[in-house]
């Protein structure tokens, strides 16, 4: 610095000194940053310069240091500088000293001039108004501070909302996905149950079917035979009786030769030739009759024959038809137990389903644990999400082992009807299993129920909870505000204190000066 | 399983969140966002008198 002696200087001036300095100082900031600008100091370095030129004369030398004088302000007089200084003799002073950019310690400098350079020493303002201006922006704080405490409530408020809103969407989401899913297997079901009952009264229809068409052809076959029998005994009964006339016309036969014999042995020619005659006549007709009947006794042979190998044919031929009736009936029959078994095994996997769903909505039911109304939500979201997964999974198991089944059917079909035959009871395991759906369908209605009741008590008991909490919340909140008050007033107090001793502290001792 | 958010007031107005939807929670956030901005500023005003006295 210039060699002065602040201790030496009036409170004023140092004051003034100290403001000058500041506008050096920020000058030569105001340089560093645009050094096109020509700052005080620089003026004063001009100044300076030509000040200690050894070509100048004394006069221009007066002339310089009172122009030096005028820059530096009204706090350099001539008693503060030497003789040798006055003659521009600065040899005992640094170059930077000379220049004014010595050893200047800044942040002292700024530190007193914060101290002298404040408002309350200007003799603008009194203490009093300073500390009253000082209460008034801690009022102000504390205001803007409980503005912003509000704000920041009410944000958090809104954002709760949004959370809530964002979290029920999913939520309301996922569970639609889940009833829709329920209701689209209650459909399947439904219909399945029903295209069941079409299986059954097809399956049973065919049945009827087919023993109503091997009952005709038993019939048919059994008229054929009972025509056969007929016509044989008719036959057999023709064949008898002309028979017996034979031997009754062989009898009689005999009976004429013995006669012409006795008619011959008389010798009556006369009687004799009547006799033979009558007797040939006789034989005659009986040889034509038996020729005759011979005759009908072999065309009937030969009809019966032919009704014989007629039926034949024809019971050969119903045979046939039965078979490959029977046949066309068993495959229609295996392909209808093995949908049959595809819709059971289906029955079975929606079983699983609602299994699981009823295992979701009574774990999410009976969760008491409801201290975060958001995290529990996730939590359940997260369960449902898990479950779906393994219901998903439990599907794809199931189908992939109705697909073995189906295959396992198919070879099994093809390998050995008889064995497709000897399936067991079909209708009683599905019936088993409707039963059981039934019964696990109420079960779960009656859960749903019980879970609702839950739900709604453990909602109240939360909200009072809540309630509760955010009152006791807000008390404490108004209490440590109060505190944090009235802990600031006192500062305050105190610092007015502390400001109206130092006050009197200077008075007495610009008195005592 | 509802939950009531009750009413606030914005701008002098009586509000019930209940009955606001995604949209407009979202335009009264940005409200309140660009008012706490407001406020902060304010605050950091204050305190920067402070400082530099």
């Amino acid at each position: 610095m210039s060699g002065l002696d602040y201790n030496t200087l009036s409170y004023d001036e140092v004051v003034e000194e100290m403001r000058k300095l500041m506008v050096v100082a920020r000058e030569k900031e105001k340089q560093q940053e645009n050094p096109s600008k020509v700052t005080a100091e620089e003026k004063i370095s001009t100044a300076d310069s030509k000040f200690y030129d050894e070509d100048s004369t004394d006069e221009e030398k007066k002339s310089e240091f009172d122009a030096l004088k005028n820059i530096h302000g009204a706090y350099l007089d001539e008693e503060d500088f030497t003789d040798e200084e006055k003659n521009g003799e600065f040899e005992k002073y640094s170059e930077d000293e000379l220049n004014g950019s010595g050893p200047v310690d800044m942040s002292a400098i700024r530190e007193m001039a914060r101290i002298l350079n404040g408002d309350r020493f200007k003799g603008e303002k009194s203490k009093e108004e300073v500390v009253k201006d000082e209460i008034n922006r801690a009022k102000s704080l504390k205001e803007k501070r409980k503005e912003l405490h509000a704000l920041q409530r009410d944000k958090a408020k809104i954002m709760a909302r949004r959370v809530w809103l964002n979290l029920r969407a999913g939520l309301s989401a996922t569970g639609k996905t889940i009833g829709d899913k329920v209701k689209g297997y209650a459909r399947d079901y439904e219909s399945r149950d029903i295209e069941i009952e079409k299986f059954n009264a097809a399956m049973k229809l065919i049945d009827e079917k087919a023993q109503e068409y091997y009952d005709s052809i038993q019939v048919e076959i059994n008229l054929l035979q009972y025509s056969e029998q007929n016509q044989t005994m008719r036959i057999s009964g023709y064949v008898n009786a002309k028979n017996k006339e034979i031997q009754e016309h062989e009898g009689r036969e005999k009976e004429v030769k013995e006669r012409i014999m006795d008619a011959w042995r008389s010798g009556d020619g006369k009687a004799f030739e009547q006799v033979y005659t009558e007797v040939s006549k006789e034989l005659k007709e009986h040889n034509e009759a038996i020729n005759s009947y011979k005759k009908i006794i072999k065309k009937e042979a030969v009809k019966l024959k032919q009704i014989r190998e007629n039926v034949k044919i024809r019971e050969a031929e119903l045979k046939e038809e039965l078979q490959k009736y029977q046949e066309s009936n068993n495959e229609i029959l295996a392909r209808l137990e093995g949908k049959r078994d595809t819709e059971l095994a289906r029955i079975q996997k929606q079983n699983i389903f609602k299994k699981m769903i009823g295992k979701v909505f009574s774990k999410i039911f009976s969760s008491k644990s409801r201290k975060n109304e958001e995290k529990d939500l996730q939590e359940k979201q997260n369960i449902i999400q898990e479950y779906l997964a393994k219901v998903e999974k439990a599907i794809t198991e199931s189908e992939n082992q109705i697909e073995a089944r189906e295959q396992q059917y198919d070879r099994d079909f093809w390998a050995d009807d008889e064995e497709v035959e000897e399936e067991p009871t079909w209708t009683d395991r599905f019936e088993e299993s409707r039963q059981e759906i039934i019964e696990k369908s109420e079960e779960n209605s009656k859960k749903r129920a019980e879970a609702k009741v839950l739900r709604e008590e453990t909602k109240q008991e939360n909200r009072r909870i809540r309630m509760e909490k955010r009152a006791e919340r807000r008390r404490l909140k108004v209490e440590r505000q109060n505190r944090k008050e009235d802990e600031r007033i006192a500062k305050l107090q105190e610092e007015l204190d502390r400001l109206q001793s130092r006050k009197s502290y200077r008075v007495q001792v610009a008195e005592g000066r | 399983m509802d939950e009531n958010s009750g009413t606030m007031i914005i701008d002098g107005k009586i509000i019930n969140l209940d009955k606001l939807s995604m949209e407009e929670l979202i335009e009264i956030e940005k409200k309140l966002d660009d008012k706490e901005k407001q406020i902060r500023e304010e605050i950091d005003k204050l305190l920067e008198i402070k400082e530099e006295d």
